[in-house]
């Protein structure tokens, strides 16, 4: 649906949202993946279609603006033009943001990078040792010695 | 094919509407008569092998089709919500074993006190039972669901539970620490979340997704605990079928209930009871639109009050930043400890009753980001984004669940233009924080972050007094139970003052909220209700 020019206009604008670590370790939301996310809600949703569709506009204006090209739009910029269209466009910022974040996290490979594992919780899960009852009842004790906390009626 | 005559079924002695919670609890109970009893559920039996949270896309279900928001879920099953008037909005799951589908498990009593505020504190209506009627009840109810849990709590009159506790984690640990520095109570949570085998159920594997249903069959929701004993003992379930009205007799005794089919067909059920069991939502919605000559503003409802007097647990969460992992997604999410340190009126503060502190775990990455900790704000782009999510492992969070006092214009209406799919009007939700409430939150919020930083937290986030929007877990007060018709619906065993034979089981009928989640006292308030109509049998309409 999106063409590679709307695609790359796309990539210019998520890697500012959500930008890699500083070490590179962690990617920026400019993921392939982040942007099949987005346009597979926009094929979905025929209101977010035409939000999106909006939104590249601006990007693309914004792009002329700058008589650079794409690939040498400095992140400066970029950071500018957001806060502008945060403030003029509210309600596509929010949208897209949502979006951008849910297609991000969604990401399996994202995870991992904060704890998390990659896989579905289920059937797995994860190992967390059961208190042992000694250290437990250690822990209540001194809630015990204060006695009964309820009224009595 | 839809028809245009209404297909009439043959009579049956007990029609429960409602298989969740409530429903399959009184079912059980009344199995007891040997009574023909069926029950009608607008949702369908839920696949446990095919919940989100076995999906690697889990995350996004929370937001789409399993949502705890039915204005969200959007199912066929679901019915829409108008809470325009209302920073709350209720939540709900449609299906047999209602919202104990997506519900957390967290298990804790209500206090004999919150059964006596007006003779207590001044404020709410007493209950006409006790904390004492119902203990037998939370125990039988406790066998059944599987309640594990550490005996013993000082916050309550002794019982026993029926498993030991779950595990508290590496964040229940560090919290209980910062807890006993200063002095304030804390106990490992009760939840129906099983430590150990129990009935054929296995324990739980820490997956922390609660909410997108348990694939681990560890969460006690009700299609898998008393729905399988209820089959067994040949109550008749009929899924998708949505009740649209509770019809009338002339003598003024409810005949059974209307109400549409799969197929969207109009059929009646005659009953010689009928129990409602739709939550504190869904009930009066259908009372309400039970209109006829005797009942104009809705069966039952002389009293004016079906749908008045509307409670949540408004709540808000504090977040504390360790300089630890703490592991926050590891283990049910809302299960680890719970602090009724200010739960009972202290006439030094400047509100009555009281709330807990709860400790959630964590939620994953992407409800971080887009929720902070329950609120609705996205947190920041850009750097900062980077920020606040490098400090997503070192988290951990408490929540205020305030006690909510009856309010009269805090209600559940019948909304005039929103309707769901077979036509049957939407509740409308009007509802504001009341300001005792208001007040709670504000002292909540101070003693919660005092909380965090006795426990090490070395920064806090708080959402500044902003109660979450989706905290409608928890739907009391519309339908009140009492021993006066003119300030009550249902009498002390949850029968309709104005109509003898039409019950209601849910938590409709609580007079006051508490401050913890109901659902083990909506229960056992559903068992105690079979029993005295069991009791009452020989002279059960006089
Ligand atoms: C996300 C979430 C988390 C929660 N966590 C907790 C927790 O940790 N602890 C706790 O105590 N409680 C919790 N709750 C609340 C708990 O789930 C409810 O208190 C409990 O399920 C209420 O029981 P009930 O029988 O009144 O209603 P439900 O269990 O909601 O059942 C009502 C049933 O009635 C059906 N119904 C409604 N209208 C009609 C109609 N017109 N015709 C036919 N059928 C109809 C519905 O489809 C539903 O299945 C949570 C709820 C949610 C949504
Ligand atoms: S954490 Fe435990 S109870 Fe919750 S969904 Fe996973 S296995 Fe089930």
């Amino acid at each position: 649906m999106w063409n590679i020019e709307e695609r790359n206009l796309l990539k210019l604008i998520l890697k500012e949202l959500i930008p890699a670590s500083e070490d590179g370790k962690i990617p920026s939301a400019g993921l392939t993946n982040v942007i099949n996310y987005l346009e597979k809600k926009s094929k979905e949703e025929l209101s977010v279609k035409k939000l999106f569709n909006v939104g590249i506009l601006r990007v693309k204006n914004f792009v002329i603006s700058t008589k650079k090209d794409i690939n040498y739009i400095n992140s400066k910029d970029t950071i500018l033009f957001l806060k502008i269209l945060e403030n003029e466009e509210p309600f596509f910022f929010k949208e897209f943001l949502k979006h951008t974040y849910m297609g991000y996290y969604s990401e399996p490979t994202v995870r991992p990078y904060f704890g998390v594992s990659s896989n579905p919780p289920h059937p797995i899960g994860y190992e967390v040792p059961l208190e042992e009852s000694n250290f437990l009842e250690s822990l209540v004790e001194p809630v015990k010695k204060r006695g009964v906390c309820y009224r009595k009626c | 094919m839809q028809k245009n005559e209404i297909t009439k079924n043959p009579k049956v002695d007990v029609l429960i509407v409602g298989a969740g919670a409530s429903g399959a609890a009184i079912a059980h109970s009344l199995t007891e008569l040997g009574v023909s009893i069926t029950c009608l559920e607008q949702g369908n039996w839920v696949d446990h092998t095919n919940f989100p949270s076995t999906k690697p896309d889990y995350e996004l279900h929370r937001y789409s089709d399993f949502s705890c928001d039915p204005n969200v879920r959007k199912q066929p099953q679901d019915y829409p919500i108008n809470s325009d008037e209302s920073p709350i909005t209720p939540v709900n799951y449609n299906a047999v074993g209602g919202s104990t589908i997506n519900y957390l498990g967290h298990w804790p009593r209500f206090h004999p006190s919150d059964f006596r505020t007006r003779s207590l504190d001044g404020v709410g209506n007493d209950w006409p039972i006790d904390y004492e009627t119902l203990e037998p009840f939370y125990d039988i109810n406790s066998n059944i669901m599987g309640v594990s849990g550490l005996s013993g709590n000082p916050a309550y009159p002794y019982y026993k539970t029926t498993l030991p506790p779950i595990t508290i984690g590496k964040l229940g640990q560090i919290l209980a620490k910062g807890f006993n520095k200063l002095g304030w109570h804390w106990w490992p949570s009760d939840t129906t979340i099983l430590s150990q085998e129990y009935e054929g159920r296995s324990k739980c594997v820490n997956a922390g997704t609660c909410d997108l249903g348990c694939a681990a069959g560890a969460k006690a929701s009700v299609d898998i605990t008393y729905w399988p004993l209820l089959k067994r003992k040949r109550v008749e379930l009929r899924t998708q079928c949505r009740v649209r009205e509770v019809t009338i007799n002339n003598d003024g005794m409810a005949k059974g209930v209307l109400y549409y089919d799969s197929e969207g067909n109009l059929q009646e059920q005659k009953a010689e009871i009928v129990v409602m069991a739709c939550n504190g939502i869904g009930t009066p919605r259908i009372l309400l639109n039970s209109k006829s000559k005797l009942f104009p503003e809705g069966i039952a409802n002389r009293s004016g009050l079906i749908g008045k007097n509307l409670m949540f647990h408004p709540l808000s969460g504090v977040v504390g930043i360790f300089d630890e992992p703490m592991d926050g997604f590891k283990g049910p999410m809302a299960c680890s400890i719970l602090s009724q340190e200010f739960y009972e009126t202290d006439k030094s503060r400047d509100f009555v009753r009281g709330y807990g502190l709860h400790s959630g775990r964590y939620t994953t990455p992407m409800t971080y980001a887009l929720g902070g900790y329950g609120t609705d704000k996205l947190i920041p782009w850009g750097n900062e984004h980077r920020k606040s999510m490098d400090e997503y492992p070192y988290l951990a969070g408490l929540t205020v669940v305030t006690e909510d006092l009856a309010r009269e214009s805090n209600a559940v209406t019948l909304d005039s233009g929103l309707t769901d799919s077979n036509g049957i009007p939407a509740p409308k939700i009007s509802y504001k924080v009341d300001e005792n409430t208001k007040k709670m939150l504000v002292h909540g919020e101070e003693r919660a972050k005092e909380a965090l930083l006795a426990a090490g937290a070395k920064k806090i986030i708080s959402a500044g007094g902003d109660v979450w929007w989706r905290a409608g877990w928890h739907q009391m007060g519309t339908a009140r139970m009492g021993n006066n018709p003119e300030n009550s619906v249902v009498n002390s065993w949850g029968r309709c003052h104005d109509v003898k034979n039409l019950f209601i089981v849910d938590g409709s009928i609580f007079v006051t909220a508490g401050a913890v989640n109901p659902t083990c006292t909506i229960q056992a308030l559903s068992l105690y209700i079979g029993d005295s109509i069991k009791k009452n049998v020989e002279n059960l309409f006089d």
